[in-house]
């Protein structure tokens, strides 16, 4: 009996099924900031892996060469360790006026002063909007201090401790989306998702999604903030992501050309 | 993918391998999460697997082997991901609240061609098959790979890839069936 023979009749009905579902799927799974996830490829390109190739060699070799490799290996990691501080983030975007290192080690000062800019911060759970007229320094990988200015900040979800401190008091986030303005003498904190502690000199809050709060300078603690309950990141931060977006497309279609949608099969 | 910037990403040219990683990204974090269950694991999958194809450029041999290199390796690092996680005891948020949504299955559902209850039976359907049906389902419509792809990345004929997919999609037909779906119910 010949393959052709065997060939079962074409099921349409499971193919448009499965077409639908996995173009429901596709849609739904796509990155929801494009731009962030080619800069976390593009940063991976330009790190060193790490482990080395294998290589092929014979065995009564193998003990010898595997020695030798992981001694030189790590020799190379302690000289790269300390030959410069320890990086725990990456800037994603910049904007003309954003000063910040490029690859952002504790102590590093964001200056926003003439424009702001993307950062991610202990290994891509933390992504940092950062608004024109803001200075923030980064404390270690999860600790920033914004000296003034608006932050917007997202925190994978469940990925444990972030703070965010001011010069009035500190925000302590357990997984989630939120901004902290720091004015004249004032920290004002809003939350989107998730909830986050805000603690003053003498006590806190603890906020729910949609709150707001705000906490002035001599005051214990900070109080609830009437309003419009959070319902979105703020214009400005929405407004950086697509900037950001064009950005990056920009480097990739210098012509203009527009990302061509994947043809069907 | 057009000839050319296949050729530039081989010789080197990061612009090109991140246009291929533009367009590519969102299939490939969807074929990332059939196997991770998670959103964010899949992303990081997929990166990872982006980073390896760039590293391994030279092993690729043109552009028809990128797709099934990449969601090959997807696949592999995706299944690692969730195997950790399962030893680590976690549970996925997303199956959880899939499970907990999903409506029981009435033949007259017509409207829910893609609610969670169909995908849990797919996703369920694909699991029980044969892993070489599972990988064939998967790479042709899940990974969105054409049978020429397919033909080159299995090393056969495309006739006899068609014949394999049929016989792959009449296993699948059989799973679901048996699982109380009737698949003409739920086409729109």
């Amino acid at each position: 009996m010949t393959e052709q023979q065997q060939n079962p009749p074409k099921d349409e009905a499971m193919e448009r099924l499965l077409t639908s579902v996995s173009e429901e799927w596709t849609r739904e799974s796509a990155p929801a900031d494009r731009s962030a996830f080619l800069a976390r490829v593009r940063a991976g390109m330009t790190e060193v892996p790490s482990r080395p190739q294998p290589v092929a060699v014979r065995p009564r070799h193998r003990v010898v060469l595997a020695m030798a490799a992981a001694a030189a290996l790590a020799a190379a990691l302690t000289a790269a360790f300390l030959a410069r501080p320890r990086a725990d983030g990456t800037l994603l975007y910049a904007e003309p006026g954003f000063a910040v290192p490029e690859r952002v080690a504790a102590g590093a000062v964001a200056d926003a002063a003439a424009g702001g800019g993307m950062l991610e911060l202990d290994a891509r759970r933390v992504l940092l909007h950062l608004n024109t007229g803001s200075r923030m320094r980064v404390e270690a990988k999860d600790v920033v201090y914004l000296e003034k200015g608006e932050l917007w900040t997202t925190v994978r979800s469940g990925s444990g401790f972030f703070q965010v401190r001011t010069p009035q008091g500190s925000v302590t986030v357990h997984g989630t989306e939120f901004g902290v303005a720091v004015g004249d003498g004032h920290t004002a904190v809003s939350l989107l998702n998730g909830s986050v502690s805000f603690t003053g000199p003498g006590g806190g809050v603890t906020l729910q999604p949609g709150d707001r709060a705000a906490l002035a300078a001599g005051t214990p603690r900070p109080v609830a903030e009437a309003g419009a309950p959070t319902a979105a990141p703020p214009a400005w931060a929405l407004a950086m992501r697509s900037r950001a977006a064009s950005a990056e497309a920009a480097r990739y279609y210098p012509s203009g050309r527009p990302a061509a949608a994947e043809p069907r099969p | 993918m057009d000839d050319d910037t296949f050729a530039r990403f081989r010789a080197g040219d990061e612009r090109a391998f991140l246009a291929i990683v533009d367009r590519l990204q969102a299939r490939t974090v969807a074929f990332a999460r059939l196997f991770t269950h998670q959103r964010e694991t899949a992303e990081d999958a997929a990166q990872e697997a982006f980073v390896e194809a760039w590293r391994q450029r030279s092993r690729i041999d043109g552009p028809a082997q990128l797709r099934p290199w990449l969601f090959t390796l997807v696949r592999r690092i995706a299944g690692r991901e969730a195997a950790r996680r399962q030893r680590r005891a976690e549970f996925s948020l997303e199956d959880e609240v899939l499970e907990a949504a999903a409506p029981p299955v009435e033949a007259t559902q017509r409207d829910g061609l893609l609610d969670g209850q169909v995908r849990r039976l797919l996703s369920r359907a694909l699991e029980a098959l044969p892993p070489p049906d599972r990988d064939l389902v998967t790479l042709r419509f899940f990974g969105g790979l054409g049978i020429r792809e397919l033909s080159e990345h299995l090393g056969m004929p495309m006739g006899s890839v068609g014949v394999k997919l049929g016989r792959s999609l009449e296993k699948l037909r059989r799973e679901l069936e048996s699982q109380g779906l009737s698949i003409e119910d739920f086409l729109p």
